[in-house]
């Protein structure tokens, strides 16, 4: 049998197995990760020569 | 003599959808695996059902493939159908199927059940009035109530919550989650029966999960039910925290109600491999979207830009209208948007690396002060914060070194293929039928 033909047949009779489903959702620690620059007295950007207004 | 292939035992046929025209059939497993069969494959498990031998239903089907005999046909069902049928008049034997499984059964880095089927079960059993019409309609109007509490004033502003307790607040968005997860396993509690509940490393980073395998089991509008109700129950428990909050004026509730919406948001996001991505698949009933997408890009390049595969249809079968329009979007956006972040990612890793070199030392220094005058909370809440410094300025670097793996991987292979086609087929002489 030709390879192109037996891919055909796998294509169209092969039961497609679901792969098992995982609903994620990370943790962000809002304080540590969106307001770290605030508490470190930075500016925008990680410059820490700069104080923020 | 003839064959008789019949389902194995503890193997279900059943059908899935609500219109008796676009009827689709899943086979599931003892060890409760889902498969989907194609018209094709299901016309001959009916076939085989109904008492017809192997070499009658082949006979039947060698026209449909020209060049392949009845025996070519036989050989090839026995095998492909392996996993789901056994001959009649051949014993039972135990069969090690973890082995033939195209999917990892653990698709995280790390992967560790917290809560075991049977407790998810009963807890998420007792959820399921929320997902009643009125009860419903009730909690999103407090949802949105609770959005107008919090940000019609100043007291969603990153100022009003720089004094709320680091510990305090992760324990909250923590909770959060979790409700996320039992939202998700309580939608599917409706017409399936969810699996456990845990947490694993998610690309290096820290995520908890809810297995929801079953839902494939499902009609699509239960699916996206399903995948939206993590959101769900997560945008409740911030109507809970802004009440809390403004009620006690503890700004670690207003602190966990903004984590709560930057979480929902990027959970939205169909170009990550959270809940946006699964809603998609389900409604565009595409199991394998994301790499199907990434074939289609591919062909299109191909087509475009060498002519190659010019007039065949590029788009999956059965997608029309509003629906492709979407696919294609998703198409595009998606993967330009994951190449964006791949790209931010790569430049924000020496800020992060340079914060972190920064923080850590000052973090440090406080844990150890808070050690020696025995502020247990202070230890606690220093303990925290360096932790998740540590853990982003890791994920960061891991992150990055996943994808340079991954591009240098791919290099390699179409170096292999295209520029060394000779040297590859002698090292793999089955060449593309793997």
């Amino acid at each position: 049998m030709q390879k192109q033909l037996k891919n055909e047949i796998l294509a169209d009779l092969t039961p497609e197995e679901f792969e098992p489903r995982l609903e994620l959702q990370f943790v962000l620690d809002p304080l540590t990760t969106v307001m770290t620059p605030n508490a470190n007295n930075c500016a925008a950007g990680g410059n820490c020569n700069v104080k923020p207004n | 003599m003839a064959t008789y292939l019949t389902l194995r035992s503890g193997c279900k046929v059943y059908p899935v959808g609500m219109d008796a025209n676009a009827l689709e059939y899943i086979v599931r497993t003892p060890d409760n695996r889902l498969y989907k069969l194609s018209p094709g494959s299901h016309a001959i498990f009916s076939e085989l059902e109904m008492g017809r031998s192997l070499e009658e239903v082949c006979d039947r089907l060698s026209p449909r493939y020209p060049g392949a005999t009845s025996q070519e046909l036989q050989e090839c069902l026995v095998d492909m159908y392996r996993p789901l049928l056994r001959d009649m008049d051949a014993q039972e034997g135990e069969q090690d199927l973890t082995e033939q499984s195209v999917w990892k059964r653990r698709p995280l880095l790390v992967q560790i059940t917290l809560v075991s089927e049977r407790w998810v079960r009963v807890v998420s059993g007792g959820l399921t009035w929320l997902y009643r019409p009125v009860a419903a309609m009730a909690m999103l109007a407090m949802v949105i109530a609770a959005h107008v509490l919090l940000y019609a004033g100043t007291a969603g502003s990153v100022r009003s919550v720089l004094g709320a307790s680091t510990m305090v607040t992760l324990v909250l968005c923590v909770l959060s989650v979790i409700a996320h997860e039992l939202g998700h396993a309580a939608a599917l509690r409706r017409g399936g029966t969810p699996g456990g509940i845990g947490i694993g490393m998610f690309l290096l980073m820290p995520v908890f999960f809810a297995d929801v395998s079953q839902v494939w089991g499902l009609p699509r509008r239960a699916r996206i039910e399903v995948d939206l109700g993590g959101v769900y129950f997560q945008q409740i428990v911030f109507a809970i925290f802004a009440v809390l909050g403004s009620i006690t004026h503890i700004q670690s509730f207003r602190a966990a109600c903004l984590g709560i919406d930057v979480m929902c948001l990027i959970a939205v996001n169909p170009a990550f491999r959270f809940d946006g991505y699964w809603v998609l698949v389900d409604w565009l009933e595409i199991p394998r979207l994301h790499s199907i997408a990434q074939d289609f890009l591919k062909r299109l390049f191909l087509a475009v830009m060498l002519g190659r595969g010019a007039g065949q249809a590029l788009l999956p079968v059965g997608l029309s209208g509003v629906r492709s329009l979407v696919f294609v979007l998703y198409a595009f956006l998606g993967n330009a948007f994951l190449l964006v972040v791949v790209l931010l990612n790569l430049r924000s890793v020496r800020a992060s690396l340079r914060g972190a070199v920064i923080a850590v030392p000052r973090v440090f220094h406080e844990l150890i002060f808070a050690w020696r005058t025995h502020d247990w909370i202070a230890v606690a809440n220093s303990g925290v914060s360096l932790w998740f410094i540590c853990a982003v300025a890791v994920a960061l670097l891991g992150m990055s070194g996943l994808y340079i793996y991954r591009a240098a991987r791919a290099l390699q292979q179409w170096c292999s293929v295209r520029l060394f086609p000779r040297i590859n087929r002698r090292i793999n002489p089955l060449g593309d039928i793997q």
